[in-house]
């Protein structure tokens, strides 16, 4: 009964991703430039932080995130870091909320939830692109 | 939804099974032939009949909670009773000019609540008092909003949504020597913990019978007799119930929360221990986890774990859960989706609040299901804490508390 009723009210994407998340974690120090996102608060009820490495050739080598979120925003976090993931730098610019709301067919209540996944992942991206936060190991 | 996906029902705070005793009771009362008869009709046998049962089922319950039988009221749960007594008492009071002031709390029911802002649109004041952080309301203080127009008191004995228990027999006491009458809303405490209406000296009292293995929409408000205490009534009618409550007498619901009422004093002392122990076994499970707050302490009623989890996200948790039949604290006693009234004024955080389930044990809750109900939430947080940036936190150190804060 519960789980049917909550099973319904989200996609099928949405539930693969919320039972087998991708790249969930943080990134091991080593070799690349790594950036780091984060956007949201606990008392909103979005936290998520995304990391990226890039590698010598411009690509995202290795994704990673963390978020506090609903079923909806965990499985946006997990399917961005499965698009993103060794994909070209210019590429990864042009993804965002609107890609994870066609793709995870998301409810509408949902939409406002993975903006925050988007302004991470910019963070993230901002981080390695200008690099200020950004740092070399 | 089959028998093998039923979810473990762990929400008899929401409402109970009924008991197979109860129906057998009630069977007989919607027959066709027999038992239809209206309790008013004093003229022939039917009616007489019908009125036989409606007395020995007020017995029942007056038996229950220690009180006199002829303070009964039949109402349609403990909505209605808990609004016939503070709408009934203070508008009563206010019509003669005898005060209009009330003290209740800040984690009543929303049908308490919802009756005191009633009230405070007709021209009541309402002080609602503010429980520590255990979730307990101290006799002092209430001594200490009482007024000398103070006309109602209305403190519940065990609270919906942690079990909490307050002190109802001290208020009596305090109350004592003030012309304020006690309203005490036991929806959640009869048949489960002791009650004792005449010993205690308590006015007013109000019981579901749907909460004790009865049928829903049947309940009773207990108004002391002696001295006659008055009321304004709700509706008006044909003077059954004294007054207080008139309308035809629904026979067949008045026979099942009787029965229901004699069951539970039946097994009260085991029930009640039984509960106690399996509470006990559910909180330590719980609390072995680590990551959980467990809500209220001291005094508590055996049916109710309140237990928040900090690291992970409510929604997420309540997907993970789907096998468990629980109450989320977020929504818990209403329809209204939002943080609950009951763990903000215990001083929750909103996010924290959201991330809040009702565990609520009974009658056909086994040591087993217990132990399923524990590994289904250690399992869940094994699952969604390695994707929170706030479980990392904790392990490194921080304090569960501080997490809500961000
Ligand atoms: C403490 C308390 N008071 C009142 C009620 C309302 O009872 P009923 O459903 O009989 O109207 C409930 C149950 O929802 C309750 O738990």
């Amino acid at each position: 009964m519960s789980n049917e009723q909550a099973e319904r009210s989200f996609s099928p994407a949405v539930l693969a991703h919320f039972r087998r998340p991708l790249h969930a974690g943080v990134l091991p120090g080593g070799g690349g430039l790594v950036g780091t996102g984060r956007a949201g608060t606990v008392k909103s009820g979005v936290m998520v932080q995304v990391q990226l490495r890039v590698g010598a050739d411009g690509h995202i080598d290795d994704v990673a995130w963390l978020a506090y979120g609903c079923p909806a925003t965990l499985a946006a976090c997990s399917w961005t870091a499965e698009r993103i993931c060794g994909k070209p730098l210019q590429e990864v610019l042009a993804v965002g909320a609107s890609d994870m709301v066609h793709a995870l067919e998301l409810a509408p209540v949902h939409r406002g939830r993975v903006l925050v996944v988007e302004d991470a992942l910019r963070a993230a991206l901002d981080a390695v692109v200008d690099g200020p936060n950004g740092k070399t190991e | 939804m089959s028998a093998e996906t039923a979810p473990i029902y762990l929400d008899y705070a929401a409402t109970t099974p009924l008991a197979p005793e109860v129906l057998e009771a009630m069977l007989p009362w919607m027959r066709h032939q027999v038992g239809f008869g209206n309790p008013s009709s004093s003229g022939h046998a039917y009616g007489r009949e019908a009125a036989a049962a409606v007395e020995h089922a007020r017995r029942q319950v007056a038996a229950l909670i220690a009180a006199d039988a002829d303070g009964v009221v039949f109402t349609s749960g403990a909505t209605e009773a808990d609004n016939l007594a503070i709408l009934g008492a203070v508008r009563f009071a206010m019509a003669r000019g005898r005060g209009r002031h009330v003290v209740s709390s800040r984690t009543e029911h929303s049908a308490v609540l919802g009756a005191c802002e009633r009230l405070r649109r007709e021209g009541a004041e309402i002080t609602l008092l503010q429980p520590d952080r255990s979730g307990r309301i101290h006799v002092e203080q209430v001594g200490e909003a009482l007024r000398d127009d103070t006309v109602l008191v209305s403190i519940m004995h065990a609270n919906n949504e942690t079990g909490v228990l307050q002190d109802v027999a001290a208020l009596a006491r305090l109350l004592r020597p003030h012309p304020a009458v006690l309203h005490v809303d036991a929806a959640q405490s009869a048949g489960r913990c002791p009650i004792r209406v005449r010993d205690w000296g308590i006015d007013l009292l109000s019981i579901s019978a749907h909460k004790l293995y009865g049928p829903k929409g049947i309940g009773a408000l207990w108004v002391r007799p002696r001295p006659r205490l008055r009321l304004e009534p709700l509706q008006y009618g044909g003077g059954q119930e004294r007054g207080y409550r008139p309308g035809t007498l629904p026979v067949h619901q008045i026979v099942g929360l009787g029965e229901a009422c004699r069951l539970a004093l039946q097994d009260l002392t085991r029930e009640s221990a039984r509960l106690h122990t399996l509470r006990a076994r559910l909180r330590g499970g719980l609390e072995a986890l680590g990551s959980v707050r467990i809500h209220g302490d001291g005094d508590m009623a055996p049916h109710i774990v309140s237990a928040s989890f900090p690291c992970v996200h409510g929604e997420a948790l309540s997907l993970e859960l789907g096998g468990l039949a629980l109450s989320a604290g977020s929504a818990c006693s209403s329809a209204r989706p939002g943080p609950s009234h009951v763990l903000r004024a215990m001083g929750l955080p909103d996010s924290l609040a959201s991330s809040t389930f009702r565990f609520s044990i009974g009658r056909w809750t086994s040591a087993e299901q217990v132990d399923e109900a524990v590994a289904a939430v250690a399992n869940a947080l094994e699952r969604l804490q390695p994707l929170s940036p706030l479980a990392a936190r904790w392990r490194d150190g921080e304090p569960l508390d501080a997490l809500h804060e961000y």
